[in-house]
């Protein structure tokens, strides 16, 4: 009995795989992609926001202004793009986006400290891309506190030290690269990505060839056919895994501190889920292009936004908060950050396994009962 | 002027040769049939006259238009309805028509009706509103025949256009492949069946690229060499083994139960059939000469065909 | 090129692309569906820190500098407890993201005029939290600071001479979004998300299904020349991508509000621009693959790279200079630069007119080669 079933998914899974190997650039890209996406995000793309470009109009042109724009000038936050005179070509620069922030030093600045006043200075921000803004609003707040501390030292002759010194101790990730942070998240994004696109045009196509009919008129069961499909798209998926791990673990230099195969049973079974998803799409769509629009729309967009990957679910309307617990991203993310930054084991993450788990059982499931068994009567 | 007109029409896929140096001709109001096996060559030929496809080598006429290098020209002279049916199925038959005749820029007043012309012609009255793919595949086969013919084509090109369909539906469509040659097209058709293969004008055998036989039906049964026996025996395997080893028998082929015997020779007798089976014990049941069908003289020429494939030249009939 | 014919395409486009119902759905909704999205989802705006405060001094000064950060509205105090490793625990299970620790000798330190420590623990895998969590710490307690100085007289002396100690004040005001509301930087993206997305896939998908299924051939005997079924099979989608245009723009200032400062014609003229891009790559990609598989494969090979090195959420000047000439040739980027200047810096044709100029140069060019390669393709 079972070894029926078996063959017979056997046999699914080998015409599948047959043309998998037949169109190669599709191959090809399912394992470019992910690497490809994951080197360049890895690499280049960064929330550590560094070079702000910043312009200046120094009035003052004494000592104590040069001191306050090499304070600047030596922080890694910003690159000096220009210096301007006047506010018209400040204004244009910050209009063309040529600098995100203008610094006005007024004339009488150096004087004013002299005197012991309070000097101002004028900080115009471009708060379009609001993210970078307000961290360079922290940024600007951390220099001018440094600065004023410097000032203040060489003022204050009893040696006062800093009536609070905070000390700062960051666990977990020391360097606070948010490059740790956010390769382990962009794994799970990536997976979801690859699954599916291999895997949501399948039924779809089959429809849309009529090939279905043929599957129709064969003595197989649904959840064989789906089974069947499944097999060889989690093979590429699991390539897809190792060359993920390797790159981050030898190209980034990421360190790994939990348990590896633990990694790979939670990446795999999530694997197994979004492309059960991924069918079930291709079922419901029966169309292609409608299946690519439908899984955009429930699987990508969800898994970049919703999944906690870049931006935190707790700061959401309770809506999509209630929403981003069927998002099957989340827990993947939540168990990589853990097991690669924290190292911790299954004993917390089990929760997450399970709900994986059920998960894939049930998509799969689902995506079984979109494989017809009838030709169901046109009602159009 | 000729309708279609080829002179060493050759296409090469890079070491394979597709079709080798094909010449025929045919003329308006001619009904010419491609006979071939599956892979003979004979879509890739139709693809070149259509001008879709250009040749390797050689020249084609179509409409008097040079298809390598009036392409465009023959565009609006021609129909053609491709072997994989190519109708869009999420449309219906009326819209799937009105589509094409946009294409073939019908006069928007005469649009209407032509396309009930053709409708009345291809009898789909009635059908308009029916989606294709609920159709099944002989009323398809009628709506691409009606696409194909819309702009009144000086060339018809169909490239196995009945098969799936019922005998009734066939036959059907054939009379209308009459009226329009009838009326001055001329009608290129590829097809597997003898009997339709039968009804036309004249018929061109292809085997692997090459023309081997160009005639009329009549004149290419005339063609065969020695008589055609029909034979029916108890052991037929054993029978076709024996025969086929004869020399003087070009080919057995089965006929049903029966067999039928192509002899090389107009010398080969029944006495000598006879003469056979009695040294080889197997008794024969019927064993008579028949006339020469269509399919007969299309097995010989196979067979002869594929023993010449290693020569340069054609075999001669 | 005949009008007639390209009508009679246009006509079966529409009526395939709109005939099925949910279609039709997915076309008009998905736009409204990407715009929630985007809009609610997306929060770079970091409050709420969840912090656990092991107060081992419990004097009136401790706690009023506790209080001060829950006040801020940065902070989210869910606990106080004397027991370091019970706060520990608490981070591990990821319910909390800082751990303030006020040591047992804090008050008698300041009183006495010396250092006092303070140490704050943060949860370093959410590095946008952390960097956050430490500089609005810092600014916390360099506001608390004079506060401190009040009851003993030592203090206030220190605080009278601190008063004659010079110190520069940043005034900061922030122009085109004062809220600083990350949603007004996304929205506009999400229009050039979705123009990009309805033309490369609707627009391909098209095209390759025609080949998939069969129907090309019987398309490519006719006259219908390669010119006139491109524009039969990119301008309905092109309507398409200026409907969504109309629809986020509507939904996204009315009800997002959304400011729009700038020029409606010249948003629509530079829609159009990129629009004539984005096409062009969608046929590019068409005629370069043979199944609507590997049309999504390519499709994405091309638009991933191009929507991370765009300034969509991360800044361009932020990429390192190796890999920014990717940003330099993407007219998603330039499309992007003036989509955001018409609509938060009400900018007009003066300032971008660079960035027009790129997409008025380059999409011609990217449709002649796609234009090219389907006469090839055809013939």
């Amino acid at each position: 009995m079972w070894s029926d079933h078996l063959r017979r998914i056997g046999a699914i899974t080998h015409i599948e795989t047959l043309l998998i190997l037949r169109d190669k650039r599709s191959l090809g890209l399912a394992f470019i992609i992910p690497l490809l996406l994951l080197v360049l995000f890895g690499s280049s793309l960064s929330y550590d926001v560094k070079n702000i470009p910043l312009s200046i109009w120094d009035q003052d042109r004494t000592p104590a202004s040069r001191a306050l724009i090499a304070a600047f000038q030596g922080s890694p936050y910003y690159r000096i793009v220009a210096m301007r005179e006047g506010y018209t070509d400040l204004i244009s620069d910050l209009e063309r986006g040529k600098a995100i922030v203008v610094l006005v030093i007024p004339y009488d600045f150096e004087k004013r400290l002299g005197r012991g006043e309070k000097a101002q200075v004028q900080f115009i921000l471009d708060g379009t891309d609001s993210t970078t803004a307000g961290t360079s609003l922290n940024y600007t707040q951390g220099i001018m506190t440094q600065h004023n501390l410097a000032l203040q030292h060489q003022e204050a002759r009893q040696g006062l030290g800093l009536p609070l010194d905070l000390a700062i101790r960051v666990w977990f990730n020391p360097e606070m690269e948010s490059r740790n942070f956010i390769v382990p998240g962009l794994i799970a994004v990536i997976l979801m990505i690859i699954a599916a696109l291999l895997t949501s045009l399948t039924l779809a196509r089959e429809w849309e060839t009529g090939t279905m009919e043929t599957l129709l008129s064969l003595p197989i069961r649904p959840i064989e056919v789906v089974i069947g499909k499944i097999i060889p798209y989690c093979a590429i998926g699991m390539i897809n895994i190792t060359i993920l791990l390797l790159a981050s673990r030898f190209i980034f230099q990421i360190p790994i501190r939990g348990s590896i195969p633990l990694l790979y049973l939670f990446a795999s079974v999530f694997t197994i889920g979004v492309m059960g998803l991924g069918i079930f799409i291709s079922g419901v769509a029966k169309r292609q292009v409608l299946a690519t629009q439908l899984a955009i729309i429930t699987t990508l967009l969800p898994a970049n936004l919703l999944s906690g990957f870049i931006f935190p679910i707790r700061n959401m309307p309770l809506i999509l908060q209630g929403v981003s617990y069927f998002v099957p991203a989340r827990y993947l993310i939540h168990a990589l950050k853990g097991i690669f930054l924290k190292g911790i084991g299954i004993s917390i993450l089990y929760p997450s396994l399970l709900l994986l788990t059920v998960f894939a059982i049930f998509i799969v499931g689902l995506a079984a009962r979109q494989v017809p068994r009838q030709i169901k009567e046109k009602g159009r | 002027m000729e309708a279609i007109l080829t002179e060493g029409l050759t296409k090469r896929f890079g070491n394979f040769v597709a079709v080798d140096a094909v010449s025929f001709a045919v003329s308006a109001g001619e009904v010419f049939g491609f006979l071939g096996p599956n892979g003979a060559g004979k879509t890739t030929t139709i693809r070149m006259l259509c001008g879709i496809l250009p040749p390797t080598a050689g020249r084609a006429l179509v409409g008097g238009a040079d298809v390598t290098t009036e392409p465009e020209k023959i565009r609006n002279k021609i129909g053609y309805m491709s072997q994989r049916f190519s109708l869009y199925t999420d449309l219906t038959v009326q819209e799937n028509l009105t589509l094409y005749a946009g294409i073939y820029g019908i006069p928007e007043r005469a649009v209407n009706k032509r396309l009930r012309e053709v409708m009345e012609m291809s009898a789909l009255v009635g059908k308009e509103g029916s989606m294709v793919e609920d159709l099944p595949t002989g009323w398809r086969q009628r709506l691409a025949l009606a696409c194909a013919i819309l702009h009144q084509p000086e060339v018809l090109f169909l490239d196995e256009p009945t098969s799936g369909v019922d005998p009734a539906a066939r036959q059907a469509f054939w009379e209308l492949i009459y009226q329009l040659s009838s009326q001055g097209t001329a009608v290129l058709v590829s097809t597997h069946y003898m009997d339709e293969a039968e009804q036309c004008h004249r018929i061109g055998m292809i085997f692997n690229g090459r023309l081997a036989a160009v005639d009329t039906p009549t004149l290419l049964k005339e063609r065969m060499p020695g008589p055609v026996y029909e034979l029916e025996t108890e052991d037929t395997i054993r029978a076709t083994e024996i025969l086929r080893q004869t020399p003087g028998i070009a080919e057995v082929s089965p006929f049903g139960r029966r067999l039928h015997i192509l002899t090389e020779a107009e010398a080969f007798t029944r006495k000598q059939i006879r003469q056979i089976f009695t040294k080889a014990r197997i008794p024969i049941v019927l064993l008579e000469q028949v006339p020469p069908r269509l399919e007969d003289v299309f097995i010989y020429v196979a067979q002869k065909s594929a023993n010449e494939k290693n020569k340069k030249r054609m075999p001669d009939l | 090129m005949k009008l007639q014919r390209i009508k009679a395409l246009l006509h079966k486009e529409i009526k395939q692309a709109l005939r099925d119902r949910r279609m039709r759905i997915v076309i008009f909704i998905s736009p409204l569906i990407e715009l929630f999205l985007f809009g609610y989802a997306v929060n770079t705006d970091v409050r709420d820190i969840r912090t656990v405060v092991c107060d081992r001094a419990e004097t009136s000064i401790s706690r009023g500098l506790t209080d001060a950060f829950q006040a801020s509205g940065y902070f989210r105090i869910i606990q106080r407890s004397r027991d370091l490793r019970a706060a520990e625990a608490l981070v591990d299970k990821g319910d909390a993201q800082v751990i303030m620790v006020i040591p047992e000798d804090f008050s008698r330190n300041l009183h006495r005029g010396r250092v006092a420590d303070l140490q704050m623990i943060v949860e370093g895998t959410d590095s946008v939290v952390a960097a956050n969590a430490v500089s609005y710490g810092n600014m916390i307690i360099a506001a608390h600071l004079p506060r401190l100085a009040k009851p003993p007289p030592a203090i206030t002396m220190m605080t009278t001479m601190s008063r004659r100690i010079p110190q520069v004040r940043p005034e900061t005001r922030v122009w085109f979004n004062p809220d600083l509301k990350s949603r007004n930087f996304f929205v506009p993206g999400v229009i050039a998300l979705l123009l990009t997305s309805v033309s490369l896939i609707l627009t391909s998908f098209s095209i390759v299904r025609e080949w998939e299924v069969g129907t090309m051939e019987q398309l490519i005997v006719t006259p219908l020349r390669p010119i006139e079924m491109i524009v039969g099979k990119t301008l309905p989608f092109f309507l398409v991508g200026l409907i969504d245009l109309i629809l986020i723009f509507l939904v996204g200032t009315l009800w997002f509000g959304t400011p729009f400062r700038g020029n409606i014609l010249l948003l629509a003229f530079s829609a159009v621009l990129y629009l004539i891009n984005a096409l062009s790559i969608g046929i590019f990609i068409s005629t370069i693959s043979r199944t609507s598989q590997q049309a999504l494969m390519t499709i994405f090979f091309y638009f991933m790279p191009s929507m991370l090195f765009s300034g969509f959420v991360f800044p361009i000047y932020n990429i390192p200079l190796l890999m920014r000439w990717i940003a330099y040739v993407n007219p998603l980027a330039y499309f992007l630069v003036i989509i955001r200047g018409i609509f938060l810096k009400g900018v007009g044709i003066t300032v971008l007119w660079p960035q027009l100029l790129f997409l008025a140069l380059a999409g011609p060019i990217l449709l002649g080669i796609s234009v090219k390669r389907i006469h090839k393709k055809l013939d």
